[in-house]
């Protein structure tokens, strides 16, 4: 039992990140992104060109594609935010989908349907205690998101730009006429946003194994995990993420397995029917 | 004047495309693109019309044809199967409808997504009845008082004699009170209520409406293809009827039709394309989203009005 | 000058009775035949589905390379009209009409039953010889006597699985772990039905949607409940998920399965510790082959298509080469060609013969397969019962 513990909280460490990165760029610019999942995908797999194809080490290759997802975070935004600034939501949804679909399908043409391996940055056996067998990979993916949620929030409350992405993510318009210069708040958002999956997909890789159609998954739990925690709210996501992880493991178990991909969406559906702003409200006012 | 000699002139093409076109190949694809025509009409009425992000149209579709097709190959008589595919999507469309009406955009979407897995999953892990992922075969098809359509071209010629009713009627609906509140509680919500406009209920009836469109092109679909499987109705069909729409047009009736049969033939014409005609789809879809939101319908009435501005 | 020696005269003799023969038999294919023998393919090119799909279209057309570059079938090429049956049965079916437009000599089948099963309804009808590597058991039940399979089936490795297990492995407990689709579901049907015959019950039966990537609960349960054995069936992709992750969590249990345990795309992405040990039975591969023919075609086949050959490749390419045969016999008539597949008896492909049965499946050899480290050995081809 305690077995399932660690594997769902590890499980439900990545859809948090992905829910992160889904949050960040949703607080800033209402943009709810259908295509971070094969933003995950596509960090594994530049991941996988740096550290199996050109042979590079791990921690090369992770600074490699941070830097590379940041880059795509700004042409995303340039190609997705600009053109449908005002748009109906919907409207956004379907483009957000649209690339995913792009980028999918690009990243078969790429790379192939074959699925690939990464190495995990850590090395070294398996913690073993009370029967329970704890992997380096488990641990360094909950010690990433820590590091990320610390970092998040140091950045976010303490220092002067995370101030003005607040402010901007409460108020765009306001934003904009007291001077702060909202559009690089919206280009960190779009590249933090994307680094964070890039991150995620960096962190699955090693014990999913990547191929192109990876994304749309983790994707969708990662959508699911946003709407149980409350858009906007970033420690929502994490507990949301967390606690994802923990019931499909366990319905898996002692339910059945064959509905695993359904518990997320009942207990979303549960939640939503009682709290229709999710479990811990959204930020943003309603837009009427 | 025009657009009745437009109307008569695309009816008469429409009549004649089987006895032009003798190949089985092409009106197989045309009967199935008429189908979709239809479940895009009923997406019409949730997305175009009462501006509700709706994913789950699928699901509806594909209740529709399992319903169908159990039932007939029960043994049941053709002619049950229509109602009680129109009774098995009425209460599912209450099931997802009724929990969902407070739901946002965003919500709202994910809600009807997940309700799609869902079903999809039942038919997937209820093998006895529904066949599984191998679907139902060697279903039997339309059948009243002994008679029905054989072959494609009589197929052909049933789907258009309804795709022309399910027009007929949803353009009725378009002009009634119904219509225009769904269209008042799209545009604005607050504002529809205010005017007195019963906006749950608006939304909850263009939920069944829809829903009935979907289930009886389901029903047919069993009924002529013979064949149906459980990923004919996935999540990808969702978001494919989706795109139908807005690149049809949303709100247009036109719309619907031109969208479902271009999306429906495309694939097809452009296989040869592989990997890359999804690469090519999605950023068309991108392309229209972003240069014609009305999609191809508002072209068209955009080419109209500057017609009549130059004349 | 008019004094023919004896052995002038019988050469000459044997000489024009043997061209009269050949004129003969080539006039018998060319009156029937076509110039361009037409042979239609439908298989999964694009989609969830390519990664098996590809294998027809590989071993398929590299047969037909070779044999056009041969000179072709009693002289006349082949043409190889291939059509892309996508993710769902819908498309398989369009495919199919496309291709039947063509009106092909004989049309290859996709490896994909509920592909299979939407389109023999509309070939049955067309009269032409259908030949598919679909392993779902009940795909030869259809009652269509045009449709043949050149693949082991499901059905065979239902039984075949438990026996070895129990009978040879001398396992009682087994857990069953299947992918939750057409091909797991129905195989895991198949082994619960056999195992209940063998009088051995499952500690657990659990299975795994195809784009899962977590199955340690599954595993767990497995383990939870006792077993001392692991079934598993399901494609390279996921099979390799379970086999890491079992190793992840320390369970130690005989694995048995299908070929995707000794699958090339499996094994690339295990290392030697997780992958040893692990047995396979199902259609024969090339890998584990000495003879230096096949070792290079092995290799011709990966170096032109970039990934390794399988029990599929292996299949189509011999479907293909059984068909020169049968045409090569009886001519380009689709009734003489189908009643020509239907008596198919000790038919020498690569690997195994191929035999026809009243149901039209011709392959009846397996192969038992054990992983040393990475590297799959054969432990010995075993024939379904009766054969």
């Amino acid at each position: 039992m305690g077995q399932l513990v660690v594997n769902g909280l590890a499980l439900g460490s990545i859809y948090a990140l992905v829910a992160l990165g889904l949050l960040l760029i949703f607080n800033t610019v209402q943009i709810v992104n259908f295509a971070q999942g094969q933003l995950l995908m596509l960090g594994a797999f530049i991941g996988i060109s740096c550290a199996v194809t050109h042979e590079l080490p791990v921690a090369t290759a992770w600074a490699i594609t941070m830097v590379a997802m940041a880059l795509v975070g700004i042409v995303f935004m340039v190609l997705v935010y600009f053109p449908l600034r005002g748009r109906p939501a919907f409207l956004v949804i379907l483009t957000t989908i649209a690339m995913g679909i792009v980028l999918e399908n690009l990243a078969l043409i790429v790379w192939g349907p074959l699925p690939v391996s990464l190495p995990s940055p850590v090395r070294g056996p398996p913690f073993r205690f009370a029967g329970v067998v704890v992997s380096m990979h488990q641990i360094f993916i909950f010690a990433t998101l820590a590091v990320i949620l610390l970092l998040q929030f140091f950045f976010l409350t303490k220092t002067r730009f995370g101030i003005l992405m607040q402010a901007t993510a409460q108020d765009l318009h306001t934003a904009r006429l007291v001077g702060i210069p909202v559009n690089r708040t919206i280009a960190v958002a779009f590249a933090f946003g994307t680094v964070l999956s890039g991150i995620a997909g960096l962190l699955v890789a090693p014990i999913f194994l990547a191929e192109p159609t990876m994304g749309g998954s983790l994707g969708l739990k990662g959508f699911v995990v946003s709407v149980i925690g409350g858009f906007g709210n970033l420690p929502g996501a994490v507990i949301g993420g967390l606690f994802l992880g923990l019931i499909e493991t366990f319905g898996a178990r002692y339910i059945s397995s064959n509905f695993r991909d359904a518990y997320a969406f009942i207990v979303m559906i549960a939640v939503l029917v009682a709290w229709p702003r999710g479990l811990f409200g959204e930020k943003s006012s309603e837009k009427v | 004047m025009k657009s009745w000699f437009m109307l008569a002139l695309s009816a008469a093409v429409t009549l004649a495309v089987p006895v032009v076109v003798h190949d089985g190949y092409i009106i197989q694809l045309l009967n199935i693109a008429i189908l979709n025509a239809i479940v895009v009409l009923g997406l019409n009425f949730v997305t175009g019309w009462a501006g509700q992000i709706n994913f789950g149209q699928a699901a509806f579709y594909g209740l529709g044809a399992y319903t169908t097709a159990i039932a007939t190959k029960a043994g049941l008589p053709w002619i049950a199967a229509p109602f009680l595919s129109v009774i098995v999507v009425v209460v599912a469309s209450l099931m997802l409808g009724l929990p969902t009406m407070r739901l946002r955009t965003y919500y709202l979407a994910m809600t009807t997504i997940g309700f799609g897995e869902i079903v999809r999953l039942m038919i997937v892990h209820w093998e006895p009845v529904t066949g599984g992922t191998s679907g139902l075969r060697a279903i039997p098809g339309v059948s009243v008082f002994g008679f029905g359509p054989q072959g494609q071209m009589q197929h052909y010629y049933l789907l258009i004699a309804t795709l022309g009713l399910a027009i007929l009627i949803a353009s009725r609906i378009r002009h009634s009170v119904l219509g225009r509140a769904m269209i008042a509680t799209r545009d604005s919500e607050i504002a529809a209520e205010q005017s007195g406009v019963d906006t749950t209920r608006t939304k909850l009836l263009a939920f069944m409406i829809g829903a009935v469109y979907a289930g009886l092109a389901g029903c047919l679909y069993a009924s002529s293809i013979r064949f149906i499987s459980p990923d004919s109705f996935s999540g990808t069909q969702a978001i494919l009827l989706m795109t139908m729409l807005i690149v049809g047009g949303m709100g247009s009736i036109a719309g619907c039709v031109v969208g479902a049969v271009a999306l429906t033939i495309l694939p097809e014409a452009l296989r040869f394309l592989g990997q890359w005609y999804l690469v090519l789809y999605g950023l068309g879809v991108i392309a229209v989203i972003v240069m014609a939101p009305g999609g191809l319908a508002s072209l068209a009435s955009l080419a109209q009005l500057r017609r009549a501005n130059a004349g | 000058m008019f004094y023919l020696s004896l052995k002038t005269s019988v050469t000459a003799v044997t000489a024009i009775w043997l061209s009269i023969a050949v004129t003969a038999d080539a006039r018998a294919d060319a009156a029937s035949c076509p110039s361009s023998i037409p042979f239609g393919l439908t298989t999964a090119l694009t989609g969830n589905l390519a990664l098996l799909g590809t294998q027809a279209r590989n071993g398929a057309e590299f047969a037909v390379d070779e044999i056009n570059a041969g000179g072709g079938i009693a002289g006349k090429k082949i043409a190889l009209t291939t059509e892309d049956t996508g993710a769902s049965s819908t498309d398989a079916l369009n495919a199919m009409n496309r291709i039947l437009e063509g009106k092909p000599l004989v049309i290859l089948g996709s490896m994909i039953s509920p592909h299979v099963f939407a389109q023999t309804e509309v070939v049955t009808k067309s009269e032409t010889p259908f030949l598919v590597g679909a392993t779902n058991a009940k795909v030869t039940m259809q009652g269509s006597k045009w449709l043949f399979r050149t693949h082991v089936h499901d059905g065979q490795l239902a039984e075949l699985i438990p026996e070895y297990l129990v009978k040879t492995l001398g396992k009682t407990k087994p857990g069953i772990m299947a992918v939750a689709d057409d091909y797991g579901l129905g195989a895991s049907k198949g082994i619960q039905a056999a195992l209940a015959k063998l009088k051995v019950s499952p500690a657990a039966v659990a299975s795994y949607a195809p784009s899962d990537k977590d199955m340690s609960a599954q595993l767990l349960e497995i383990k939870d409940k006792g077993a001392d054995s692991l079934i598993l069936f399901g494609r390279p992709a996921d099979v390799t998920l379970v086999i890491k992750q079992m190793n992840d969590l320390g369970i130690k249990l005989t694995t048995i399965g299908n070929s995707s345990i000794v699958a090339q795309t499996t094994l690339n992405n295990l290392s030697a510790a997780e992958a040893d040990g692990g047995y396979a039975i199902g259609g024969m591969i090339p890998q584990t082959s000495t003879d230096a023919k096949i070792m290079d075609w092995s290799k011709r086949v990966q170096d032109k298509y970039k990934v390794p050959a399988d029990n599929f490749t292996v299949s189509y390419y011999d479907t293909v080469y059984l068909l020169k045969s049968i045409i090569e016999k009886v001519g380009c008539d689709k009734a003489a060609i189908r009643d020509a597949l239907a008596a198919t008896k000790d038919s020498k492909g690569m690997l195994i013969s191929y035999q026809a049965d009243g149901q039209g499946d011709l392959a009846h050899t397996l192969g038992i397969y054990r992983n040393k480290g990475k590297t799959p050995e054969l432990t010995g081809p075993i024939k379904e019962s009766g054969y």
